[in-house]
Formats: structure tokens, C-alpha cells, sequence
């Protein structure tokens, strides 16, 4: 095998591996975690997620992080992607309004219009 | 939940709203005819971000985008992609392309939709500290592809062909420099990648670091491989501990899957990335400079030449590049040089990133086609200036930079348009000012950061510049004379001819810039001792206008040195000699009856 057939294998596994990680959670949320995020405190808002996750036993939920996407203005900002659905995110986000986006985006599946992007 | 196999999402953004509505009616009786409509799910989204080229359509989960698409389009849609697998090329926008997949993720269209994104196309998509995620995204693709099929050389002529120049600031065509570096003989060469990003406000290294590090890596593994050097650093300053931390995770996945090491592939080639922390010196962006911090000396620049790519680190040819030059490199191989020349005016391809920062609505980091004009990313992405206030300046180039006043607003920007207009492109801070911004001001904080931050080896650096900021503080202090910008300015230009590097020769443009374009300002401090723009505290006096004041008693409330005075409902005074000049009670009055002079 050449090399790139080698890396082709490789961005097969992976992306296996993502298609997986889609079917096994059809909720995902994505924490920023970058300086300018955590600054703003996207660690806390992680944190809570984790939590909320742990206490309501949502088993179907993949918290995730991802890097600084440019906003910075409305960091901290979650993105809620969900199966078949438009990913939306929110921004200037805090423990208590994460909690409410739980409660209201992914278990009542409304979209809270006014904290999203 | 059914199980689909196709979800076609049609753009329901308002501007293409109408034209899909019959767009999605028609698709779902295409689909019925054709017996798809059990396994195919047509979701209306919000808008895409290509509105030029709406009505789009995308289908996933092959992630194809159709464009332009009309009512006569669908059923071959239909039939040839959904049925029997075949895309309709005509349609079809960007499908090979990596450059700019960014925008199916979000819908913040007034943002992104002007933005077009190569280097920073990963930034908030994936997880940074996973490999896979990278893969996925057809990561380290052009590595392989490069160690199967091309020649160092032909790498090398790719990159020159793709016209891309050194985005930390100088303009220098990479591809031109890998050449220099390619065609010295030595056993040993190296690689550098310098993130040592020090100008006050930018962020856009550190960005990309911390948001897609494994796309600094790729670009650092092609540009050694191109130069023949095995040997990479990553040049990092200790103040970014989350970035140094990220590339650290993202070197130990790269070697454990055999992407950096020995034998890389199987391809024969060798190559090691480590990392040198630097303290934060803002001398050592500077190519020698930063080369004599490595070998653990102190960093300052020495002349040139011999330039890094003859006699770089440790003596032999090393190639420096800015974190946003490599991580273009993955992209130009992936999409072709082509498509990356295709972009951007003239002389200047592709893209660039700014730090949009200052009084903006919405600062953060963007990336625009070279060419974007400043009112553009102001007004457009930045969402213009903020409380309605009125735009006076953009910064550019950071300390090493200057002022562009309102003129400059349509010109579009690249190396040599901001260099013509008297500013740099710098690595890509843009500041933006309102009219509350005092230029005098401006001048004397990026100035008191260069000296600051001068090594001391030159002296015009080292001495003329702590000169120009006593001139400077004088004249904010309403103690200039005249003569102070006559003096200003040969002062100025002596330090440009005579320094040895970058910071010394680009210290004085921000003072010369903000005396060519804000010339009036600077003497009215001089003459009148007025800060027009009310910024310079000791050029300042607040009273309270009888007629106006009401008595609320709003500004004594807030006033920290208690120097205001008055009975209730009755107007109040200020003490000048107590006064500190905060502006607390400016802000305070609700009935405009402090008025500062």
C-alpha cells in the first residue's frame, strides 16, 4: 500500500468512527473550548452539561468541544446538532441558560429563538 | 424514528423562500413518483450562506450541494442522484473542494455568509483534540498524496504557482523561499513554524492552533518535506498555554498513527516536530531574532543577509513560516493551485485572516478573500460600528502598522493597497475606531508598546523611540510646542532608515500615519490644547450648563472625587480643581447638561 492509500484507510476508520459516534448519540452538543471561550466561561457552562447529563441519566446525549469559531462577542456558544434537524447554536451562554436549552431545545424540541445565533 | 437514507435540505432563508416553496413541493411529488419519498427526507433549513447561488439544495449525507437549481432540475436530481447514485455534475458547487466547507454548519449568514474560509475551514467544527475528527475531514490527505505522488519539486512549483505569500506579515512568497532553502546543499535543515503572534489584539494564530492544530502540522510536514529538512519546531510563546497544549496532543496522535516520526507512511521520509516555548518578546516574530532565541540566546535580530534559508538555525538552512501561511499549504494541494490563485486581487491570493477587534458590533476572528475592501468587513461582517457611532479609523498591522482613515474604506485590501495607503497587511490585526478614538492617543499606546518591546541593539530603536513617546506624552499633555511634528516626523523616518529589523523600521508607522492623515488633531493639542476627540485627560475641563442641569444630582452620585456640588433641584457645579477628568458625570447626565471641553 502506498501512502495514500494507507491515509485513505485511515479517513475511513474515521470517519466509521464519526458515523458511529452519529448513531449512537442523535443528540450532540458542542461546547467552545478555546481561550477566548473559556474566558467567557465555556468551562463552567461544560461543566453543567456534564452534570445535567449525570443527573437526568441522558444517555443519548454526546457533549462535545470544539475550537474558537470566530464569534467572539457571543461566547460562550453551544452548538445543539440533532438527527434530521437544522444545528443551531446558542450564544452567551451560562450554567443557567444551558440548563433551559436542555429543558426546552432537546427534550421539548423547541428552539429557543432568542439566545440562538 | 424512520430510517432514511438521503436528507435533502432546501434553503428556506427569507431572500429564497419563495422561489423553494415550489422547489420543495415539486421535489416531494418527484420523490413520491419515483417511490423515494419513504427514504428520503426533505428538511427546509435556514440559509446556507451562498445566497449568489440560491436556490441551493444539499444533500446528505453525501454532503453535495446543488445550485441555481430550477424547477426543471429536479427530477434529474431525483432520478440520476437519488436513484441511481450518479451526482449531476453541472449543478454541482465546490464538491472536491475543501476551501470553505465550513458553511453547512452554520446559519449565521450576516457573519459568515461574506467570509470565506481556507486556514480557519476546521476552526469550530471539529474537536481539536481528536485526530479522527481531522481525518474525517479529509485531513492529512495532502501529505499522503504528496509522499505517494509528487516530487519535492513539484510541490515547491505548486506553491509558487498558487502565488501564496508569508501571511505573518512581510509578504514574501512562500514558494519562493522553499525554493531558496530546496536548492541548499547540507545535511541538516530546518523547519520552523512561528507562532510567536505579539501584537496587542491579534489572536489569529492562536486561533487557529487552538481550533485545528493538526492542519499546522500538516503544513509544517509538506514545507520539510519540500526543503528536505527532518527536522520541525513550532516556535510558540508560553502565554498560550491551551494551544501549546493542543499541539502537544495533536503531535502524540500524528506519531501514534505514523504521521509524524520515522518512516512516515512508509514513504521513506523521516520527520520530527517539537516545540520551543518563547517568553513573549515581540522581537522574537522576527526570523533571526527568534532563530537566536531557539539556540538559547538572546533574542536579537542580526543582519540579513545571510538570510535563515542560507544560514538559519544552528548554522544550517532554515525554512520560517507563519502558522497561517502552513495552514493554507494542506488546501492549496487538496483543492489545486489553481482554484487558490483564483481567489484574491492580482498580486495577492487567497485569504486573509483578521482580529477584528475595537468598536465594532461584532468583533471576533474572519476570513476574506484578499481583495475584501475594509467597509466590507466593517459593515458588512463586523455589523458596523457600535452605538451608532460614527467610523473614524481602521488600524491595521498592529503596532508595525497605521490609521486608514474614512477614504480608505473601498480599497481593497492586499499587501500592496495598504502598503500604497501608508499602513501594512501586518499578521492581521484590524482595529476599528470610532470618533471617540483620540489619534494622539493611539499613537502613543502602540508606540509605548515598541519601546517597550525594542531589544536595544540599534540605537535610533532604542533611543529614538523612547524620544518620539516624551514628545508624544508632551503633547497629550497639552505641553507640545511647535516644531513637536516637524521633530516627530524626522525623528520618525530616522528610525525607519537606520534600524536593523522589522520592529525598529515599522515602529514610528503608527505616528506617522495617524500625523498624515490626522495631521489637524495633532495640532489641535499643539495650538489650542484641545483633544478634539476628548480622550487626553489633562487637555480636559467639565462644567455643568445652569439652564440644562435639573438638579437630579445623578452626576454627584457617581462623581468618585466628590468635587460636585449643589442642593437638590438645583443646578449643580463642578470644582475644575478638584476634578480628576473621568468623564463618570459626562456619561451620568441624562439631560445633556455637562458639556466637556
Amino acid at each position: 500500500m502506498n501512502p495514500l492509500e494507507k491515509l485513505k484507510e485511515m479517513q475511513k476508520d474515521a470517519q466509521a468512527m464519526n458515523a458511529g459516534l452519529r448513531e449512537h448519540f442523535p443528540v450532540r452538543v458542542y461546547v467552545g473550548n478555546a481561550t477566548c471561550e473559556n474566558a467567557a466561561g465555556a468551562g463552567a457552562v461544560y461543566s453543567e452539561l456534564l452534570k445535567i447529563k449525570e443527573e437526568q441519566g441522558l444517555k443519548e446525549l454526546y457533549i462535545g468541544q470544539t475550537g474558537c469559531s470566530g464569534r467572539c462577542d457571543k461566547e460562550p456558544i453551544v452548538q445543539v446538532m440533532m438527527e434530521d434537524k437544522i444545528p443551531v447554536k446558542y450564544c452567551e451562554m451560562t450554567p443557567e441558560k444551558i440548563r433551559k436549552v436542555v429543558e426546552q431545545h432537546i427534550q421539548n424540541k423547541k428552539i429557543i429563538k432568542e439566545w440562538s445565533l | 424514528m424512520k430510517n432514511y437514507k438521503y436528507a435533502i435540505s432546501i434553503c428556506a432563508g427569507s431572500k429564497c423562500l419563495k422561489a423553494n416553496k415550489e422547489l420543495s413541493t415539486l421535489l416531494k411529488a418527484e420523490l413520491k413518483l419515483a417511490g423515494l419519498d419513504e427514504q428520503v427526507k426533505v428538511v427546509e433549513s435556514g440559509c446556507l450562506g451562498f445566497c449568489d447561488q440560491g436556490p441551493v439544495m444539499s444533500i446528505h449525507p453525501d454532503n453535495v450541494n446543488y445550485c441555481k437549481v430550477k424547477k426543471e432540475d429536479i427530477a434529474e436530481i431525483v432520478n440520476s442522484h437519488l436513484k441511481n447514485k450518479k451526482w449531476v455534475t453541472r449543478l454541482m458547487l465546490q464538491r472536491e473542494q475543501i476551501a470553505n466547507s465550513f458553511f453547512p454548519h452554520f446559519g449565521d449568514v450576516e457573519f459568515f455568509g461574506k467570509q470565506y474560509r481556507i486556514t480557519l475551514r476546521n476552526c469550530g467544527v471539529i474537536n481539536p483534540e481528536l485526530i479522527e475528527d481531522y481525518l474525517a475531514c479529509r485531513g492529512y490527505e495532502a501529505l499522503a498524496k504528496v509522499l505517494t505522488e509528487y516530487t519535492p519539486q513539484r510541490l515547491i512549483d505548486d506553491i509558487k504557482l498558487s502565488g501564496l505569500r508569508g501571511r505573518g506579515g512581510g509578504g514574501f512568497s512562500t514558494g519562493a523561499k522553499w525554493q531558496m532553502a530546496h536548492d541548499e546543499v547540507s545535511d541538516v535543515k530546518y523547519m520552523i513554524c512561528n507562532a510567536d503572534e505579539g501584537d496587542p489584539g491579534a489572536f489569529m494564530d492562536r486561533s487557529a492552533i487552538e481550533g485545528d492544530p493538526h492542519t499546522v502540522l500538516e503544513g509544517i510536514l509538506l514545507a520539510g518535506y519540500a526543503v528536505g529538512a527532518h527536522n520541525g519546531i513550532v516556535y510558540i510563546r508560553a502565554e498560550y498555554p491551551l494551544a501549546i497544549k493542543r499541539l502537544n496532543i495533536a503531535i502524540e496522535q500524528a506519531k501514534a498513527k505514523n504521521l509524524i516520526g520515522k518512516n512516515i507512511l512508509g514513504s521513506g521520509f523521516d520527520f520530527d516536530i517539537e516545540l520551543r516555548l518563547g517568553a513573549g518578546a515581540f522581537v522574537c516574530g522576527e526570523e533571526t531574532a527568534l532563530i537566536h532565541s531557539i539556540e538559547g540566546k538572546r533574542g536579537m535580530p542580526t543582519p540579513r543577509p545571510p538570510f535563515p534559508t542560507t544560514k538559519g538555525l544552528f548554522g544550517k538552512p532554515t525554512v520560517i513560516n507563519n502558522v497561517e501561511t502552513l495552514a493554507n499549504i494542506p488546501v492549496i494541494i487538496l483543492d489545486g493551485p489553481e482554484h487558490f490563485a483564483s481567489m484574491g486581487t492580482e498580486k495577492s491570493k487567497g485569504t486573509k485572516v483578521f482580529a477584528l477587534a475595537g468598536a465594532v458590533e461584532n468583533t471576533g476572528l474572519v476570513e476574506v478573500q484578499m481583495g475584501t475592501t475594509l467597509r466590507e468587513i466593517i459593515f458588512d461582517i463586523g455589523g458596523g460600528i457600535r452605538n451608532g457611532r460614527k467610523f473614524k479609523a481602521a488600524q491595521t498591522g498592529g503596532p508595525s502598522g497605521g490609521c486608514l482613515p474614512e477614504q480608505y474604506l473601498d480599497t481593497p485590501i492586499d499587501y500592496d493597497s495598504l502598503n500604497a495607503a501608508g499602513s501594512i497587511m501586518g499578521s492581521g490585526g484590524l482595529i476599528v475606531m470610532d470618533e471617540d478614538t483620540c489619534m494622539v492617543d493611539v499613537a502613543k499606546f502602540f508606540l509605548d508598546f515598541t519601546q517597550n518591546e525594542s531589544c536595544g541593539k540599534c540605537t535610533p530603536c532604542r533611543e529614538g523611540t523612547k524620544r518620539m513617546l516624551e514628545i508624544l506624552i508632551r503633547i497629550s499633555e497639552g505641553k507640545g510646542v511647535n516644531g513637536d511634528i516637524e521633530k516627530l516626523e524626522r525623528l520618525g523616518n530616522m528610525i525607519k532608515k537606520s534600524s536593523l529589523c522589522g520592529l525598529g523600521k515599522a515602529a514610528p508607522n503608527p505616528v506617522l500615519s495617524t500625523i498624515k492623515q490626522f495631521r489637524k488633531e495633532y495640532e489641535a493639542h499643539i495650538n489650542e490644547h484641545k483633544c478634539p476627540a476628548g480622550v487626553c485627560k489633562d487637555l480636559l475641563s467639565y462644567s455643568i450648563i445652569k439652564d440644562k442641569c435639573i438638579g437630579c444630582g445623578a452626576c454627584k452620585k457617581v462623581c468618585p472625587s466628590n468635587c460636585i456640588t449643589g442642593e437638590k433641584k438645583m443646578p449643580h457645579e463642578i470644582s475644575n480643581l478638584e476634578c480628576i477628568r473621568c468623564g463618570q458625570c459626562y456619561k451620568a447626565c441624562k439631560f445633556a447638561a455637562i458639556i466637556r471641553e
